[in-house]
């Protein structure tokens, strides 16, 4: 097994764990889940109920992707085209994140998210 | 054979739903109302804070189409991904019958009984065959 191999299943497995539980939580505990997701991220939301019943549908996802993301974890040469699907969900959430950083920052609380992004802001304009 | 083909074009199905309904929340942000409204039962009002949700909602709606047709094209050999698929069925079948049983008044689009019942029986029946295709696959 290479050192790409064993960072890819490394990176696989604790993306897949965190997508279950969060994924559980979301469906099963929405409030506690906006509370771990304060801790996590410093995501502060003003209006809770309709965003207990979008977490909802938005768990049951991240469950389902985070268990196929370990049945890919356990046989990543038979899943292998599953890993170039990952490879873009985790571009297009970066993307996101840096896109919609000024949006973020209304309930947010999460400084080095915003510093972050804003470097990739600098360098894609100097370069 | 015949049961392979049943499943293909199951799958095929439940990817293209999900797909179009990521890349509307993606692409279409003002279509978000309509869809929560006609698709998810629920009477949704915009804020910022929704705005940023419906990102990561859409991606993972999208990419889970992605992931049942990548299963349609080879279903033996993507079983267990379908299992997964079988499995998030379930737990929408649960997660609605919460829904319209508990959720805040006004929050729900729909409130006949009866659609509501239809709207869950529709999801228990495809995630039902999916699971007995899959099953019956050799």
């Amino acid at each position: 097994m290479s050192i790409i191999d064993i960072l890819t299943l490394i990176y696989l497995v604790i993306f897949s764990v965190y997508h279950i539980i969060q994924g559980i939580m979301s469906v099963f505990y929405s409030e506690k889940a906006i509370k771990f997701n304060e801790k996590l991220y410093g995501y502060k939301p003003k209006e809770t109920k309709q965003l207990i019943m979008n977490l909802k549908p938005w768990g049951s996802l991240a469950l389902a992707i985070g268990v196929i993301g370990l049945i890919v974890a356990l046989d990543i040469n038979k899943y292998f085209i599953f890993l170039l699907a990952f490879a873009f969900l985790l571009g297009l959430r970066i993307g996101y994140r840096i896109i919609f950083r000024n949006l973020l920052q209304i309930f947010s609380n999460n400084r080095l998210l915003y510093k972050i992004s804003n470097v990739f802001k600098r360098h894609s304009y100097s370069s | 054979m015949k049961t392979e083909k049943t499943l293909t074009i199951l799958l095929w199905f439940v990817a293209a739903y999900h797909i179009i309904l990521g890349l509307l929340g993606i692409f279409a942000k003002e279509t978000a109302v309509f869809i929560a409204n006609n698709f998810f039962n629920f009477n949704l009002t915009l804020t910022n804070e929704l705005l940023w949700v419906i990102n990561p909602f859409a991606t993972y709606l999208l990419f889970f189409g992605v992931f049942m047709a990548v299963a349609a094209m080879d279903p033996k050999k993507y079983k267990n991904i379908i299992y997964a698929g079988v499995g998030l069925f379930a737990v929408r079948v649960i997660q609605r019958i919460i829904f319209v049983t508990s959720a805040p008044e006004g929050l729900i689009s729909n409130v006949d009984p009866i659609r509501n019942i239809i709207a869950i029986v529709v999801v228990a029946v495809i995630g039902l065959s999916m699971f007995f295709l899959t099953k019956k696959l050799k």
